[in-house]
């Protein structure tokens, strides 16, 4: 089930009603069992057979997190950690990492020219298994740094866990901020609903008619790429996709999440308008930069120790970045040339105008998506080797894509993209909702009702509805 | 005011103007049904360009699924009725859905007068919306297809809507120039080929049926029932004479359709001889007619329709 199909839409409207029904007779403890029924409804609607699996994650999380708060000997701890950690990425490196490491293996030993015959297995990748193991390995790592106690409800673990507004795509939450919102009875709030309603048309808005859009030219760019023109353009156009189509998603997530009541964190904070790499990384996909650097850099030793020291924590935090986005190498290398820059950002410390910074910033990031985007290394190294062919640019290819998009369309969408560019802006580090919420009353409703036209006359409905993320 | 109240207020007030401007949005109907998403043979259009020329006109009409579309030879049938100056038409339409049979028979007396509409009958009917009705019929008839029975409404209204919108986008920014209109006469889609009685038998050992009796049925038939209904009331209405035509699989001749008694009471039933229908040669599959089959069903509708 998505967000932008017509089932959730009614998937929510029953849920939404059930649930502040529920809340207000009192019964919080059926509310959480009907957000975990619903939960696993909305999962099973992609595959029913993974259920399972995030039934495992829960269930040992919740156990090892009794016995972790039960068990004062640091040597039993340290195993019941270990135990948590071992079931979560045994589960995520089975589904998403093993063909990936079998063929990594047999490459390295073909250099040595040793053969091996190992086949791999045609393993079908659960939808949001990286987003949701995170999440409940977190939790027992917290619970082991006493940063937390454990959870002794299991139905409010398990609606923690299968939270469906985060399920699938983040973002990623802690224990101890989403677990109590699921102990306490919520109060229906005006404001907040209002506020999630915002996010929901705001994500919807930058879904439909940015990342579908753009999604669509950057596509067949990548596809037909035989010009530098084309590989800049198609760079572009997919830095707007998945700008659109993850903050989308994870506005209409929080957005959904706040009409229930329950507050999730903020996952971007308009990336595009950062002056440095490492603010990128405090304004992009929030919550798993969070969790790598908490769980991750900071025990790698973060900014403690030699530079050698820091470099090295940095690479190996951002290599394992890449890899959590998918089994592949272009994404390690994606991972490892942020790594690479944000260490030459700290080594090199320069400072041109701030106009300038961000330019050189945008245009670096916009590069970096590339390898991100390859299908694989050999379409990377195509890309590269045409993205910096002086000879032979042309912008007639170009032209004709527009052409067959149709330039009126065309027109209509830079300049929304314009508009939109304009209002990040002004957002800055505000959500749309808190934004918009700041407006004067006409200017407000005149919002919606333009975002509501947007969506209708500019929104993309031919596509099938997808999310770039669910695939990690 | 309760803060829910209050919210859910001003949700209506925000999605009324949206709702009803999505509710009376004109749709140019060439274009919607040049546009038929799985058109069929590309017959979308052509039944537009058929039906709204005003100096075709249409005397008897043949409704129904692919195996009408098939299996009866319009050109054939005009030609073999004595009264020359007798149009013949074949509106048949792939796959299944009692409800697409009311809309295009609603479209055909605005291009002229129906004196018999033959409406295809098969086995049993089937309980759910066709798959292009909410691309060819109009907003009113999407949000009023029968919403206590028809378990398609509420993806029907979302799809009908959503094409509403891709066409007032084509008509926006894509201004592409629609095809020329049609002029064919007749809407036959012949196949020539056979299948080979293997074959034929093979097809039929891995049809699946799924039976449902009882209450259920009647729960689930209320839909195509209700358009049955409908469509007698427009016959009735428009002083068309109204006959339902039996075409059966291969291999299912010998049994009568589940629903005769419903046709029987809202006109006549046709039976074609079993024979037509059991011979493998005239077959193209196990669900249509080739030509041979289709000529055969074709002289015995023309002498039906002279009785």
């Amino acid at each position: 089930m998505i967000f932008n199909s017509p089932g959730f839409l009614l998937f929510f409207c029953l849920f939404f009603h059930l649930y502040w029904w529920i809340n207000e007779k009192g019964h919080v403890r059926l509310r959480n069992l009907l957000t975990i029924v619903a939960s696993y409804v909305f999962y099973g609607w992609w595959d029913w057979r993974f259920l399972g699996l995030i039934i495992l994650s829960s269930a040992v999380d919740f156990s090892v997190g009794l016995a972790l708060d039960k068990s004062q000997e640091e040597r039993a701890r340290k195993q019941l950690l270990t135990v948590s950690i071992l079931v979560n990425l045994g589960v995520l490196g089975f589904f998403k990492y093993f063909n990936f490491f079998v063929d990594s293996f047999q490459q390295l030993l073909s250099v040595f020219s040793i053969s091996l015959q190992s086949s791999t297995l045609d393993i079908v990748l659960p939808v949001g298994i990286s987003f949701y193991t995170f999440q409940t390995m977190s939790y027992s790592w917290d619970v082991y740094r006493r940063k937390l106690p454990a959870c002794r409800d299991p139905l409010v673990f398990f609606a923690f866990v299968s939270f469906f507004p985060q399920l699938v795509a983040g973002p990623i939450e802690r224990a101890g901020r989403l677990l109590g919102q699921f102990e306490r009875r919520a109060s229906f709030g005006y404001q907040q609903a209002v506020g999630g309603l915002r996010l929901v048309l705001w994500g919807l808005f930058k879904k439909v008619v940015l990342a579908d859009n753009f999604g669509l030219l950057a596509d067949q760019l990548f596809d037909q790429a035989g010009q530098g023109s084309a590989v800049w353009a198609a760079a572009f156009f997919f830095s707007i996709q998945i700008y659109a189509d993850f903050s989308g998603y994870s506005d209409m997530a929080i957005g959904c999440a706040r009409l229930l009541g329950i507050e999730l964190v903020q996952n971007f904070r308009t990336p595009y308008f950062a002056t440095s790499l490492s603010d990128y990384w405090r304004r992009w996909h929030i919550s798993l930069s969070e969790w790598f650097r908490d769980y991750v850099y900071i025990p790698l030793g973060g900014n403690r120790g030699s530079r050698w020291q820091v470099a090295r924590n940095l690479m190996l935090t951002f290599v394992l970045s890449g890899l959590w986005h998918g089994a592949q190498i272009t994404f390690v290398l994606w991972g490892a040339l942020h790594g690479v820059f944000l260490i030459l950002e700290k080594r090199i410390p320069l400072s041109p105008p701030l106009w300038l910074r961000w330019m050189l910033l945008y245009v670096l990031v916009v590069l970096l998506w590339l390898p991100f985007r390859a299908e694989d290394s050999e379409q990377l190294w195509q890309l590269c080797q045409l993205l910096w062919q002086v000879e032979g640019y042309e912008l007639s290819p170009l032209w004709m894509l527009i052409e067959s998009f149709s330039v009126p369309r065309f027109t209509c969408l830079l300049a929304i993209l314009g508009l939109f560019t304009a209002v990040e802006y002004q957002m800055q580090r505000l959500d749309f909702a808190d934004w918009i919420g700041r407006q004067a009353t006409g200017w407000r409703w005149g919002a919606y009702y333009l975002l509501a036209t947007g969506i209708l006359l500019m929104g993309n409905f031919e596509v099938k509805p997808q999310f770039i993320y669910f695939q990690f | 005011m309760s803060a829910v109240k209050k919210f859910y207020r001003n949700i209506a007030l925000f999605s009324l103007p949206v709702l009803l401007l999505l509710l009376v949005w004109p749709m140019d109907s060439r274009q919607q049904f040049q546009g038929l998403s799985g058109d069929c043979f590309g017959h979308g259009l052509w039944i537009h360009d058929r039906l709204s020329d005003p100096s075709n006109k249409q005397d008897i009409v043949f409704i129904g699924s692919s195996r009408t579309l098939n299996g009866v030879d319009d050109s054939l049938i005009q030609a073999e009725l004595p009264n020359g100056d007798q149009q013949v038409l074949n509106l048949g339409y792939c796959r299944l859905g009692r409800n697409i049979s009311s809309v295009l028979l609603k479209k055909t007396p605005q291009a002229g007068s129906i004196k018999q509409l033959v409406l295809e009958v098969r086995e049993d009917e089937d309980r759910y919306s066709h798959p292009v009705f909410p691309y060819m019929a109009s907003t009113k008839e999407v949000c009023l297809a029968n919403p206590f029975f028809n378990p398609d409404l509420f993806s029907d209204c979302w799809t009908h809507f959503v094409y509403k919108l891709e066409l007032t986008q084509d008509q926006l920014y894509d201004q592409q120039p629609l095809p020329p209109l049609s002029t064919a006469t007749f809407g036959q889609a012949r196949q020539l080929d056979t299948m080979p009685l293997a074959q034929l038998e093979q097809a039929v050992s891995q049809r699946r049926t799924h039976k449902v009796s009882g209450w259920q049925r009647d729960f689930y038939l209320n839909f195509p029932r209700s358009y049955l209904q409908h469509i007698h009331q427009i016959c009735q209405d428009n002083n068309i004479q109204l006959s339902f035509l039996y075409l059966p699989a291969f291999g299912n001749a010998s049994a009568l359709p589940k629903e005769a008694n419903t046709y029987q009471e809202y006109g006549d039933l046709w039976l074609p001889p079993a024979a037509l229908f059991e011979e493998p040669t005239h077959w193209y599959d196990d669900q249509h007619l080739n030509q041979t089959g289709a000529n055969k069903l074709s002289q015995w509708l023309s002498q039906r329709l002279q009785q």
